[in-house]
């Protein structure tokens, strides 16, 4: 039993982890229905930034968030402005965005590869391999940070779209696009906004793994099938099904990896999102999509 | 001078042909107005256009004698004119309150906001009851009152209806057509599309017949109502013999 709720704590520290690299997603998806398939490399390009801050700088890669946040935001906008704003209005706009988003990923995947080459990547703060005990049970001090970090957040994601004005406008777009405009919503600077902001998370999601799971330029792909999979489990669009696809997500594979072998891990994602697109195609908590 | 012009206005969606042809009305402030006409005659289009949801190909809406330059539907309602869509469009996953501050996305000043919300609830009672629901827990017709609730937060000088008793049980359509009298009598413009156009002529100042994109008929709504060829082709009551003598 007590190596059972281990397992479980292991699971929910990266199933909080893995909450916030899908807020991001599930963002996007919810405000400007962009399908972004660039998000992971988002976050391996965050990762990078933040793995040479530490490396010639000495930035420990938590707090390095404070700085990678906002350029990540500045650079989301931009990218928005660039790419997407053209393309709203267009009746195939949801597919585009999926090819659209491919081909910034590749991109930006081509340009890591050339310039740091395919090889591991993982930073080592101290506080990487230390780890405490409360009772019996094993707590990784690195996880349990980013854990922490990762709610707090989240919980500031959650505060600003409930109490914002621009939170307001936000959660107003993301259920109601046309009926925001008419309440006085300039959706296309939300959009933007919510662009950033999803690109922000990405930053702070790639600080994270920065020291977490080493990483190299391709890895983007595997992480983007896995953030896809909780995604979709939740419901695209909704991030309280994000949170909580991570977190069931999160416990399964861990459970997954103890009982039957570490290769099996990604087959509770993968397994999760057969059954659900079986059982229920739009996801725990997505809404219904029209025919 | 009229409030709000629509001058020769073409305008349709994507590449589809024409739905409105040329049209123009003229609305003034104060009076309240009801577009009649059968599906598909242009009259949600008409609407669509002047809110900025839609963009006109040629012609222009003016406010105040001021064209409007393809606006966005924000920059509309910061001219005070709202739109109530037939569909209600109400957020369905944030309370009542939340619909309503929203309602007011372009106000800031918080005791406003306040001030409004609290005439909302004065008009609307059973909104106040359910403040903290979800608005997709509400039945149509209480729908139906938070969007009105939620449109007037902005303290409009003109609104623009789409269908208000569209699907509502006669008795709660009863209740919309009051409000709407209501608000007219406090000086809000009202420019409406009704499908129960009897219902909505015997409310409105003027009535515009609108057919196949064109205006047929405009005139005082009494009128229109008593026109024996209007009543016979748009208002599905045949002139009686006794009628016509």
């Amino acid at each position: 039993m007590t190596e059972i709720v281990q397992v479980v704590i292991f699971g929910f520290l990266l199933g909080g982890v893995y909450a916030l690299f899908a807020s991001g997603l599930t963002l996007a998806f919810g405000v400007m229905r962009i399908v972004n398939l660039a998000h992971a490399v988002f976050i391996v390009a965050a990762a990078y930034a933040v793995f040479f801050a530490f490396e010639n700088f000495g930035i420990d890669p938590l707090v390095s968030i404070v700085f990678i946040m906002p350029v990540a935001f500045v650079l989301g906008v931009g990218i928005y402005v660039l790419f997407f704003g053209r393309i709203e209005g267009s009746p195939r706009y949801v597919e585009m965005t999926v090819l659209l988003t491919f081909g910034i990923a590749i991109m930006i995947e081509g340009l890591l590869g050339w310039r740091f080459t395919g090889i591991f990547r993982q930073a080592k703060p101290a506080y990487l391999t230390d780890a405490f005990f409360v009772g019996d049970f094993l707590f990784p001090t690195g996880q349990v940070y980013a854990a922490l970090l990762s709610f707090v957040l989240l919980i500031g994601l959650w505060a600003f779209l409930r109490y914002t004005r621009t939170g307001y406008g936000i959660r107003a777009t993301m259920q109601n696009r046309s009926a925001a405009q008419l309440v006085g919503v300039n959706v296309r600077r939300v959009s933007a906004i919510s662009f950033g902001i999803s690109a922000a998370l990405a930053g702070a999601s790639g600080a994270m793994m920065s020291y977490l799971f080493p990483f190299f330029p391709f890895r983007h792909w595997q992480w983007i099938a896995l953030l896809l999979a909780l995604v979709v489990l939740g419901g695209m669009g909704s991030l309280k099904g994000a949170v909580i696809g991570a977190l069931v997500l999160g416990v399964a594979s861990s459970l997954v990896v103890d009982q039957i072998g570490a290769a099996w891990g990604p087959m509770a994602f993968y397994g999760a999102l057969f059954a659900i697109l079986l059982v229920r195609p739009r996801g725990l908590f997505g809404k219904e999509v029209a025919a | 001078m009229a409030l709000l012009e629509v001058r020769n206005l073409d305008a349709g969606y994507g590449k589809g042909p024409d739905i409105l042809k040329g049209i123009s009305l003229e609305v003034e402030a104060g009076k309240s107005y009801c577009i009649i006409g059968p599906n598909g005659a242009g009259k949600s289009t008409l609407l669509k256009v002047i809110s900025g949801l839609l963009h006109p190909r040629s012609g222009e809406v003016a406010f105040r004698d001021v064209p409007f330059d393809r606006p966005r539907p924000d920059q509309v309602l910061a001219e005070g004119i709202c739109f109530v869509p037939q569909d209600q469009a109400v957020f369905a996953e944030m309370s009542v309150k939340e619909n309503l501050t929203i309602g007011a996305y372009l106000e800031r000043n918080r005791s406003v906001i306040k001030g409004r919300m609290e005439r909302v609830f004065e008009l609307f009672p059973i909104l106040a009851e359910r403040a903290s629901l979800d608005a997709g827990k509400l039945s149509g017709g209480q729908q139906q009152m938070l969007a009105l609730g939620r449109a007037l937060m902005i303290d409009p000088e003109v609104m623009l209806l789409d269908e208000p008793s569209l699907g509502l049980a006669p008795q709660i359509a009863d209740q919309i057509f009051s409000t709407i009298q209501e608000l007219e009598e406090q000086g809000i413009t009202i420019v409406m599309v009704e499908q129960n156009a009897v219902r909505g002529l015997e409310l409105a100042d003027w009535g515009v017949v609108l057919d196949l994109g064109i205006v047929r008929f405009e005139g005082p709504a009494d009128t229109i109502l008593e026109d024996p060829r209007i009543r016979e082709l748009y208002l599905g009551k045949a002139v009686t013999t006794e009628e016509a003598t």
